[in-house]
């Protein structure tokens, strides 16, 4: 007897064929309307009047100051955030304590 | 030190626990929370209690913080039903499924995370205003405007609200145990009978957090909301431009007002949804 299993056969742990590629053109068409449209819309404009014109932003001393801002804000921040993330999940999930309740979603 | 102490209060003594830190890491926790979330909105809500409960109910029915109000929830829970639905497809197609471009896809859920707000506001108004990709389209085809409309609101906080939905329900589904499916179609269950009354009722827990995520943040949402809805009062003014408004007129009182009765339909919300989980856990087991 063959070892092959039979052309037609389908695991019953998978969807059909054409469900499985509906499925994937579903979830392709979504993702690129919602968020792959706005990315290329955001490229688009920056370079509509060619790279040069783009660059020439940055020429700009207001323009690098607020980078800058953003940048140390974020440098400050994201570290604050992990260490109080890090303490705050060690006491919630390894003690237990009245009003822990209140700190799950 | 603090089994010496207990007594002499009079309190029960805790039980030592063998793990170390539990001083340490509650206390800074609640130092670290008490300063950014908890004083700032106790202020909030003390501002506002000038007013009383009479006031604030005042201010919450005045007609023009009433639209406000129904246009920012009523939108955001239709955004975050949406991106329930789509978020559950999307998370199941990269997680279950092979194709060519699903690490690029994976990779690109995080966009609207990784996009400032104000850039992803101006990118939507551009594509779907009348003369943009999508908005000439869509006019022409159907004659609606989506941009400086509701409908713009709506689109923006779609975008903002996709990840939530997604990456809370891939790590439940990439988790599921396999072996409740294979047992499902031994016992003769279709795959379609096995998805809807097996695998689906496990997401739900996963569903329900990632909606209540996205439209929270779709309530609060700013930046990528102001420059596509048409803020025109009545019509398509969300309740955070309208205390942006309040603000600039020095009413900070009414400012304060409509961000408190915002903060208490949102607890609200989030009660809800909790209970809704609460009631998973005791009907299937699991949350």
């Amino acid at each position: 007897m063959s070892d092959a299993p039979h052309p037609s056969f389908r695991s019953p742990l998978q969807e059909s064929t054409a469900v499985r590629w509906l499925l994937i053109a579903l979830a392709v068409a979504f993702l690129a309307l919602v968020v792959l449209l706005p990315l290329a819309a955001v490229f688009a404009e920056a370079l509509r009047k060619g790279p040069q014109a783009a660059l020439a932003a940055f020429d700009d001393e207001a323009t690098w100051s607020a980078v800058m801002l953003t940048l140390t804000v974020a440098a400050i921040t994201v570290p604050a955030n992990l260490v109080f993330g890090v303490a705050a999940a060690w006491a919630i999930a390894k003690f237990e304590f009245p009003a822990r309740a209140c700190s799950s979603p | 030190m603090t089994a010496a102490a207990f007594p002499v209060l009079g309190l029960p003594r805790r039980r030592p626990s063998a793990l170390p830190g539990f001083g340490p890491t509650l206390g800074f926790a609640l130092a670290y929370l008490s300063l950014i979330v908890l004083i700032p909105l106790s202020v909030l809500v003390w501002r506002a209690s000038g007013l009383g409960v009479g006031g604030l109910v005042a201010v919450a029915t005045s007609p023009r913080v009433r639209a406000a109000l129904e246009t920012s929830f009523y939108l955001s829970l239709a955004a975050a039903a949406l991106n329930a639905v789509a978020g559950l497809v999307v998370a199941w197609v990269l997680t279950r499924y092979r194709f060519p471009g699903r690490a690029i896809l994976d990779a690109m859920v995080d966009l609207p995370f990784a996009l400032p707000t104000a850039v992803a506001g101006i990118a939507l108004a551009a594509i779907y205003a009348t003369n943009g990709w999508v908005g000439a389209l869509v006019n022409d085809l159907f004659g609606i405007r989506i941009a400086f409309t509701p409908s713009g609101i709506f689109v923006a906080l779609v975008f903002i609200g996709l990840p939530f939905v997604v990456r809370t329900v891939q790590p439940v589904l990439a988790d599921l145990d396999r072996e409740v499916e294979e047992a499902s179609a031994t016992l003769g269950a279709t795959r379609a009978q096995t998805i809807i009354r097996v695998i689906l009722p496990a997401l739900v827990p996963a569903v329900l957090t990632g909606f209540a995520l996205a439209f929270a943040r779709a309530v609060g949402e700013y930046g990528s909301v102001i420059f596509i809805a048409g803020n025109m009062p009545f019509v398509s003014e969300i309740a955070p431009l309208l205390i942006i408004v309040q603000l600039e007129e020095f009413n900070y009182v009414g400012a304060t007002a409509i961000a408190v009765v915002m903060l208490a339909i949102s607890f609200t919300s989030l009660l809800a949804i909790n209970l809704v989980q609460a009631w998973c856990l005791r009907r299937y087991g699991h949350v």
